[in-house]
């Protein structure tokens, strides 16, 4: 591109005429584009990142290992692109070396994985719709996408799926899931054999309709069935919110996807509390089936194939939402999941049965029979209304919408913590259609006696024991998910701008870097033509309990607002 | 005009800055750490430093750092990066012993440990929201630079202040009302310098702020108290007052300068350049025959009382065809080759040394190399597409503008190199390295379809315009490297996005980036890309290097400006992203 100059032209003659120049075309699509099978998304190319934790079982591990514990601290920047304001929680996704992301306000774009070049944008355009508490926060946040076929599925604030072609970014189907009701999406779905399933959440207010769980059939958007997460009078559960009419068995939310098991062809949802999140405060001491649960689905038909109740008639917004992770060993077949006060269960994943519950030590809500899994909340920790109580952890939760990972050559779960306390004051609400949402809550954060006043942690845990191998603390919170690979490195990132690679093994920090701002997303490994990528995503929109906490307790650091974007690292060429 | 004097209670309030409305507690340095900063040390900086704008007072943009050179400039990595506030970003970081203090837009700025990003202060100035009402909006956002004197951080603001942060902790010491921003707006974009204690700076007068918007201040560094003040438009009974013929007074308007000052602290001269007239046609304003002094020149100021000692008119300008852009200011030998440079004064002894003023003044593109102690025109050299400026004499250095392009009437639609927005050449810099004595410049080959009209297009200007690429080329984006001696083109890089602003290090490299959201090392003397990293936004503000404890850094910072976005309208094949971002390189 360099010119050697032999003369210097002086003048251009106003008689010039101008030269006709053609501008090459603003949309270009995605040239020589595979489509994305089920056996694809059920063994998925190392170098591609097809479905939100990679695989269907949960696990965001890669056996991608080009960056190793010996050459990580070698890691550069080698592209970084802008996400558009808002809240940001972003999953990338990678095919082919073209990658796939979601940035706040319904707008997806595809990039070249190599170079971070634009190819495609899709911007929905559509009015942000009002923020039903549970729901995202306004602004319209995407966790992520998926794909499968030709097509990458969104799903939206008020609560459509929409697919869209992914060689071109055009919009194929809009399915209306919500049906003016007021439900939103803040996570996108996961696609099991050809289904697309996606649960929702803003489902705290008081209406007749309840919560549920969809499922789309991939090529046309048809619904095939809905399953709902409340259970309703006179069916199976529906005697486990008293005599609440359906209109009051409010919230059971499933706002974090899902998990898919093709052997046994299940899928396994997380459902959020009931709501108000006090049982005083939405009048029933029952259970309140099937929130705060693992649902196991039949793909075909949603049907409840089993179901187990984490934190039967839980009262204290202590979600057992999260990821649930799929994990084969010895001759078992397992599912694991850890909610928001730190106690790690496995269940049988063919029958949902209790296998074990390892508790991190930090919680004063509840004692758990290793052997049973029978729960019994501690005194005192029940809220009556107008009354104070403290209890560990904050409604931020230690355990968040930050999905652990689970390295199945070190058997173990990587898991971003967040250390933290509540006093809070929980307040009554009207039961009135339109109303209920989590019930007024005076609240106050604190540190965790046990943290010295730090409020991160990142810590490995062992699948077979609990036992914690090692965990890391930071004065500020742990604010991506956990990604790990065969290159022997766990990935996270924090609040204040620091993205990390420990060494799995030993939790020792071998590489790390200061970006915009928070990490905050969850972070992918892919490659394209040999060369492995780390793609990490930072945000500082979308207020989430656990990101709040500094504000209260480290106020010394600050973030900076603004800063949504993507980081891509490799080794030098 | 008072300044204000606020004795230490703070202003930067801590409540604005926590999203939550809840106390953020400041860290600061520890008071006995902080050597004030005096002007010998702005006159001839540490090269750790990176103390104004373009570094040194006479603008050259060089920093002899040279730990990152063309051997290893392959294996430098981003060692942080910050995302800066909202607005049009062009801002221009200022390094003193380890600390960055970043002007963000709208009048925010930051004191940030440059080694690790960590915020120390915040100062967020507090903004009238009617400013928009009185100036170009937008352009209130812009922040381009800084200055540092004493134990002050000294800017100009978006409501046509002037105003002195504490560097220990970000609290307000000092401002001074520059303008009444409600009668005489202008937009301030640019920041100050400091020229041995006095704060001078420019800025660009809005049309109904009349002549008196249109000045060059001096103040007070330690105090903010006004000095001086240099009207760039001449009224009844000054000099150049025939130079508007009929023309009131009060309708005289535009004349601004609307970027930083030069500095010789040996003649004592402060050097500014200014803009083109509102309307920009000259048959709307007195006639076309007429100079419209002091538009479109390079005006040499008595630092200690802002009398025009010399001035040079560039060019009569009908197209906003801007000459704000910095001066270089070189001793050189001056022996400009006659095989490309077309116009030179007869009377140079090639080869003498010479005190010069060079570089590219304006939007055109045409390096002009005046005496910078007399104004004496030496050598001028058109580099990309323009055809405005038919000839200039060198013996006087007299300007002829291509009379078939002289607007007569409205309605008249010509093609006019090059844009008016992108230039040839914007307020994107140059810089010039002693090691090649080479000028290195980010110029566009851009062109535009120019209209002469009161209804629609610029109303600023009387005019509209529809941008293209340069006739003859499909590249927009140029870096020039130009022999500050004789005129000579080492080497031209050429690429589809517009390129952006350049710094010359003693590694031997040009760091600059591009609309395109690419930031690269070029090779002083071939121009070939060493180094190169897409940062995914357009790469907007003004690169700087400067060294902590032995590391050499170097910064790249991306947002958007006019220009940036208007040439990526001629490559809608590249499509950045948006982010407001400041990003830090080092050798591993």
């Amino acid at each position: 591109m360099v010119r050697r100059f032999t003369f210097v032209s002086a003048l251009i003659a106003s008689t010039l005429t101008a030269v006709a120049l053609s501008a090459p075309s603003a949309s270009a699509q995605v040239e020589g584009y595979t489509p994305v099978t089920d056996a694809m998304l059920q063994d998925p190319d190392p170098a591609d990142w097809l479905s939100w934790r990679r695989t269907l079982d949960g696990q965001a591990h890669s056996p991608l290992d080009q960056i190793d514990t010996g050459n990580v601290g070698d890691l550069r920047l080698v592209w970084s692109w802008a996400l558009r304001p808002g809240p940001q929680q972003t999953t990338p996704l990678v095919h082919d070396g073209v990658l796939y992301v979601a940035n706040p306000g319904e707008i997806v774009q595809a990039l070249d994985a190599a170079t971070g070049d634009l190819i495609w944008e899709y911007d929905r355009g559509a009015e942000a719709p009002g923020n039903s508490f549970g729901g995202p926060p306004p602004g319209r946040m995407h966790r992520n996408i998926s794909m499968y076929d030709d097509k990458i599925y969104l799903n939206t604030a008020d609560a459509h799926v929409v697919a869209i072609d992914a060689r071109t970014g055009d919009e194929v189907w809009d399915a209306d899931i919500d049906q003016d009701v007021g439900y939103q999406f803040s996570s996108g779905s996961i696609v099991a054999d050809g289904r697309v399933v996606s649960g929702l959440t803003g489902c705290g207010r008081y209406r007749e309709e309840s919560c549920y769980i969809v499922g789309l059939d991939a090529n046309t958007g048809e619904e095939l069935w809905r399953t709902s997460t409340i259970a309703l009078p006179g069916q199976r559960g529906g005697d486990t919110w008293g005599d609440l009419p359906p209109m009051f068995r409010a919230g059971s939310d499933s706002w974090i996807p899902g998990s898919y098991d093709p052997v046994t062809r299940t899928l396994f949802h997380g459902t959020s509390q009931a709501k108000p999140w006090a049982r005083a405060v939405r009048g029933t001491d029952g259970d309140a089936l099937y929130t705060n649960s693992t649902l196991a689905l039949d793909p075909d038909t949603g049907e409840m194939k089993w179901y187990y109740q984490h934190l039967p008639g839980e009262t204290l917004d202590m979600d057992e939402v999260f990821e649930r992770i799929l994990v084969d060993y010895d001759d078992r077949r397992s599912v694991f999941t850890m909610g928001k006060i730190g106690v790690l269960w496995e269940m049988a994943l063919e029958t949902g049965r209790f296998r074990s519950a390892h508790d991190l030590g930090y919680q004063t809500v509840a004692d758990i029979d290793p052997v049973t899994g029978r729960v019994t909340y501690r005194d005192g920790t029940i809220p009556v209304i107008g009354e104070e109580i403290y209890w560990c952890p904050s409604t931020a939760g230690f355990k968040s919408w930050r999905a652990m990972s689970y390295h199945p050559g070190l058997e173990a779960f990587f898991v971003p913590i967040h250390l933290n306390c509540e006093t809070a004051v929980f307040g009554p609400v009207d039961r009135v259609a339109g109303g209920g949402g989590t019930g007024p809550v005076r609240r106050t954060n604190h540190h965790h006696p046990d943290s010295g006043e730090q409020l991160g942690e990142f810590l490995a845990m062992s699948m077979r024991t609990g036992e914690v191998m090692w965990r890391r603390r930071f004065r500020t919170p742990v604010n991506s998910a956990a990604l790990t690979t065969a290159g022997g490195l766990a990935i996270a990132g924090g609040w204040d701008r620091q993205a990390f690679a420990f060494d799995a093994r030993t939790g020792e920090t071998l590489w790390e870097t200061r970006l915009p701002t928070s990490i905050q997303g969850f972070p992918i490994t892919y490659a394209v033509d040999g060369r492995q990528y780390l793609a990490i995503p930072t945000g500082s929109g979308g207020a989430s309990w656990g990101g709040m906490l500094p504000r209260d307790l480290t106020p010394e650091v600050r973030r900076p607002q603004g800063g949504n974007g993507l980081f891509v690292f490799a080794l030098p060429e | 005009m008072h300044a204000r004097r606020f004795v230490s209670s703070s202003l930067v309030v801590l409540g604005l800055l926590a999203p939550f409305g809840l106390p953020a507690a400041v860290h600061a340095q520890a008071a006995d750490e902080f050597v004030p900063v005096t002007d010998a040390m702005l006159q001839d900086p540490d090269p750790a430093d990176w103390l104004m704008w373009r570094r040194t007072l006479d603008t050259l943009g060089y920093s002899p750092l040279d730990q990152i050179d063309r051997g290893n400039v392959g294996d430098i990595r981003m060692v942080w990066t910050r995302a800066l506030g909202p607005g049009l970003q062009q801002g221009t970081p200022v390094v003193y012993d380890g600390v960055m203090y970043m002007p963000n837009p709208r009048d925010v700025i930051q004191a940030l440990d440059a080694v690790t990003g960590d915020l120390i202060w915040e100062y967020r100035r507090d903004r009238p929201d009617d400013l928009a009402e009185y100036m170009i909006g937008s352009l209130t956002d812009t922040n381009r630079n800084i200055a540092i004197w004493g134990g002050l951080i000294i800017d100009t603001s978006g409501d046509d202040y002037i105003f002195a942060l504490d560097a220990k902790t970000g609290e307000l010491v000092w401002e001074t009302e520059v303008l009444d921003y409600r009668v005489h707006p202008a937009n301030q974009t640019s920041g100050p310098i400091v020229a041995d204690g006095k704060v001078v700076s420019g800025r660009s007068c809005a049309p109904k702020g009349g002549p008196h918007a249109c000045v060059i201040v001096a103040h007070d560094a330690a105090t903010g108290d006004e000095l001086w003040r240099r009207r760039l438009i001449p009224g009844p009974g000054e000099p150049g007052d025939e130079s508007w013929g009929n023309v009131p007074f009060e309708e005289r308007k535009h004349v601004g300068s609307w970027m930083v000052p030069s500095y010789d602290p040996e003649l004592n001269l402060v050097y500014v350049g200014t803009s083109v007239t509102s309307p920009a046609p000259k048959f709307m304003i007195g006639g076309t025959d007429l100079k419209h002094l002091y538009h479109n020149s390079t005006l040499a100021l008595d630092a200690d009382t802002g009398e025009i000692v010399w001035y040079y008119q560039h060019l009569n300008d009908h197209w906003d065809l801007d000459h704000p852009f910095e001066r270089l200011l070189l001793d050189t030998a001056v022996a400009p080759d006659p095989a490309v440079v077309p116009w030179i004064n007869p009377a140079l002894q090639p080869g003498e040394v010479r005190k010069v003023m060079t570089g590219i003044p304006g939007k055109t593109g045409i390096v002009y190399t005046l005496d910078r102690a007399t104004g004496e025109f030496l050598w001028a050299m058109p580099t990309t597409a323009q055809n405005v400026v038919s000839a200039i004499d060198g013996a006087t250095g007299a300007v002829t503008e291509n009379a078939e392009l002289v607007f007569e009437r409205e309605g008249q639609d010509m093609l006019i190199c090059p844009s008016f927005v992108t230039g040839g050449k914007d307020h994107e810099a140059g810089a010039y390295s002693p090691l090649t004595g080479l000028m290195y410049y980010p110029l566009r080959n851009v062109c535009a379809r120019m209209m002469a009209t009161t209804e629609g297009g610029v109303t600023l200007y009387n005019l509209a315009q529809r941008q293209q690429i340069a006739p003859g080329t499909d590249q927009v984006g140029a870096v020039y490297a130009i022999s500050a001696e004789t005129g000579a083109t080492a080497w031209v890089y050429e690429q589809r996005a517009g390129t952006t602003s350049l710094i010359a290090t003693g590694g031997g490299l040009v760091f600059g980036g591009d609309g395109n959201g690419r930031f690269r090392a070029l090779d002083q003397e071939t121009g070939e890309s060493l180094w190169e990293i897409n940062l995914g936004t357009s790469v907007t503000g003004f690169p700087i290097t400067y060294a902590v404890d032995g590391q050499q850094y170097v910064v790249a910072s991306t947002g958007s400006s006019l220009s940036s976005r208007d040439n990526m309208r001629l490559t809608p094949e590249l499509r950045p992203s948006n982010g407001n971002n400041i990003f830090v390189f080092a050798l591993p």
